[in-house]
């Protein structure tokens, strides 16, 4: 699909060859290390000089040097798996959402233009498709799969883009007219991406939010935001907005609390409608029924922008970055032992060690890496620098990005105690719901405590040893997955499962009586 | 314990009342095997489900229904054998707790 648009894309367009670096702004955070290998002084080494039991040392460990295009468009062929636009010192960066940052409305239409209304049917739908947009929000999700089913359910007889039509099971009920919510509870603690986007570039969000809108025949739109400096900038931006006559859809906003639950789907929708924002057991989805029975779509914050530069500059455009299979760029919040924690944006396939480039590099030897967050995923840090992030890149080692967190644990603490520490917070999160849940999650994280304790003198009398704490996780872990009315214990799980794996080592120590830290040989 | 049942009992002779989806597909018949969705939210491990339906379901430590397939997904994903669809069906019917649901194949 071809439009002809008066504004042009921030980055590799071949009619805008602006460098990101000069489109990057004060509000999109740019590591120390966008100056390569300067790093935090002096810590980079020859490689030869590392010793074998730290394979990942402190500083910045550039995988793509000298691979760059020096500036402007990089298009590959698609043999390529990763195609990095305008290096412009950024260490592999792309500078999509954020460089779109504006702080009023004016700004936001000289940079982005007015909002690019595609009229009812499936334009965008189909556009979307052909970015290949997922979610940003955990579950990478095919957006597109998301809005047609909304719009199906709305409308059955011509919503849905090239799939079949169910019968909604349950008979003859009126759907309603669809809602659309930006989900922005960010509720993963060591996520900053999505208030990072809002306080960025809330324009654009808004703008995705109405093009959802619009694409599925919404009638209520909502921002559902976690409180602080994000639903700030959002209530801002909805008032520039409504005193512009900016929107089509009405847009309300509403905070949620700030609990690691509040930005799961069925616990949004709850919010919404005036209940605790517990998660929902719901057998149908809540494309078909979700707020007040009415076709509901729930999309990550980052989603809806990414969702907005599409109906902007198109499919192709969109896919002119990241892999063939993951198209375009994500968020992702890097945190713990790096010179500047913060958020960068980088196309899918940018190795680890890129990554974490951007942020200034590791400040200590990594011990080991967590993808995604509390519910995410433990890596040795035997995969390297070199690994990429994308699914592709990362299913070898079970993990995945999820919501786009990089967690980098130094090699003189303890994986285990700090799985410990997750797995109790996760525990006392749970929503007191589900039986198995509720029960399941206290017993797993005393054991994930159990595995932590170094046998001995702080056993206590009564205690398990750590390799029989470590053996009763692992069945807790099988016993609560996939049973609860939301994945909250699928990811408490699926991070002892990694943590078991990872840290094998180091609770055998445990057991012996001494704590390795996590920089080992496994 | 409350009120384990010790056997099936027959199988109810008109439709379910109370929850009205209990056939997949809304009183179409499925074509393919139907799965068991439970209300983690509604049971509270009576074990019920278990008693009719032992050649899917055990009980966990706490009495909450337990998927025998191995790597079966509790939430959504039993699926019911066309043999067991009956009593799938009485299992569903007997939940005190209207926690189960047929749903149909995907
Ligand atoms: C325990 C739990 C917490 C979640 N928290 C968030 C959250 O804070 N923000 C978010 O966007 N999605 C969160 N999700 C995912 C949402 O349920 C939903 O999949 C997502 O908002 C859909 O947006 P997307 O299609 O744009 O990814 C959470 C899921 C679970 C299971
Ligand atoms: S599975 Fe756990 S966290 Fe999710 S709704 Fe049930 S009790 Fe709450
Ligand atoms: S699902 Fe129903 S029958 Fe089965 S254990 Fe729970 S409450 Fe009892």
């Amino acid at each position: 699909m071809t439009v002809e648009h008066a504004v042009s894309p921030p980055i590799a367009s071949a009619t805008a060859p602006v460098p990101p670096s000069r489109l990057a702004t004060a509000a999109a955070p740019r590591g120390p290390a966008s100056s390569v290998g300067a790093g935090p002084a002096g810590r980079e080494r020859p490689s030869r000089e590392r010793p074998d039991h730290e394979p990942w040392p402190a500083g910045v460990h550039r995988i793509r040097t000298g691979e760059h295009p020096p500036a402007g468009p990089g298009i590959t062929g698609p043999g390529h798996a990763v195609k990095t636009v305008g290096d412009g010192g950024d260490g592999g960066g792309a500078q999509r959402l954020l460089a779109a940052a504006a702080a009023d409305l004016g700004s936001h239409y000289r940079r982005c233009g007015p909002v690019p209304w595609r009229g009812p049917g499936g334009h965008l739908l189909a556009e979307i498709r052909d970015s290949g947009l997922t979610g940003r929000g955990g579950a990478a999700f095919p957006t597109w799969r998301k809005l047609s089913a909304v719009a199906a359910a709305a409308h059955p007889d011509t919503g849905r883009l090239g799939g079949r039509r169910r019968a909604a099971p349950g008979g003859t009920r009126r759907p309603g007219t669809p809602v659309v919510v930006a989900n922005a509870a960010e509720g993963e603690p060591e996520s900053a991406k999505d208030a990072t986007l809002l306080v960025a570039a809330a324009h654009l969000v808004l703008d995705g939010l109405q093009l959802a809108a619009e694409a599925v025949g919404a009638g209520e739109a909502y921002v559902h935001v976690k409180p602080g400096a994000a639903a700030q900038s959002v209530r801002r931006a909805v008032a520039e907005r409504r005193a512009a006559g900016w929107d089509r859809c009405q847009i309300e906003v509403r905070e949620a609390p700030a609990t690691f639950l509040a930005g799961e789907a069925s616990a949004v929708v709850a919010a919404l409608e005036g209940a605790p924002a517990r998660p929902r057991a719901h057998w149908r989805p809540l494309a078909d029924d979700g707020l007040h029975g009415r076709p509901t779509l729930v999309h990550n914050v980052e989603t809806l922008a990414h969702l907005a530069m599409i109906a902007r500059w198109g499919a192709a455009w969109f896919r002119s970055v990241g892999t063939a299979d993951e198209p375009g760029t994500l968020l992702v919040t890097v945190t713990g032992t790096v010179a500047a924690p913060g958020v960068v944006e980088v196309p899918y396939g940018t190795p680890l060690g890129d990554l974490l480039g951007l942020r200034g590099g590791a400040v200590e030897p990594v011990g080991a890496l967590r993808l995604g967050g509390y519910a995410g995923t433990w890596l040795p840090v035997e995969v390297g620098p070199q690994v990429a992030m994308s699914r592709a890149g990362l299913a070898p080692w079970g993990a995945e990005p999820g919501p786009g967190i990089v967690s980098v644990l130094p090699a003189g603490a303890c994986g285990l105690a700090e799985t410990a520490r997750i797995v109790a917070y996760l525990a006392a999160q749970n929503a007191g719901q589900c039986g198995p849940c509720v029960s399941g999650l206290p017993q797993l994280a005393r054991s994930v405590a159990g595995m932590a304790r170094v046998a001995g003198p702080d056993t206590a009398p009564d205690g398990e040893n750590p390799a029989q704490a470590a053996s009763r996780a692992l069945r807790l872990a099988a016993l609560v997955s996939g049973r609860g009315a939301c994945h909250h214990p699928d990811g408490a799980a699926r991070l002892v499962h990694s943590a078991l794996r990872t840290f094998a080592a180091d609770i055998r120590a445990h057991a012996q009586g001494h704590c390795l830290g996590s920089a080992h040989p496994s | 314990m409350p009120g384990i049942p010790q056997r099936r009992r027959a199988a109810p002779t008109d439709a379910p009342t109370g929850h009205p989806a209990t056939t997949a597909g809304g009183g179409v018949p499925a074509a393919g095997p139907a799965r068991l969705w439970i209300d983690w939210t509604a049971c509270d491990a009576r074990g019920w489900c278990a008693e009719l339906l032992p050649e899917l379901l055990t009980r966990d430590p706490d009495g909450y229904p337990l998927a025998l397939a191995p790597g079966a997904r509790a939430t959504r994903d039993i699926t019911i054998p066309a043999q067991l669809a009956g009593h799938a069906r009485r299992a569903v019917d007997a939940c005190p707790r209207l926690a189960l649901r047929l749903l149909p194949p995907r």
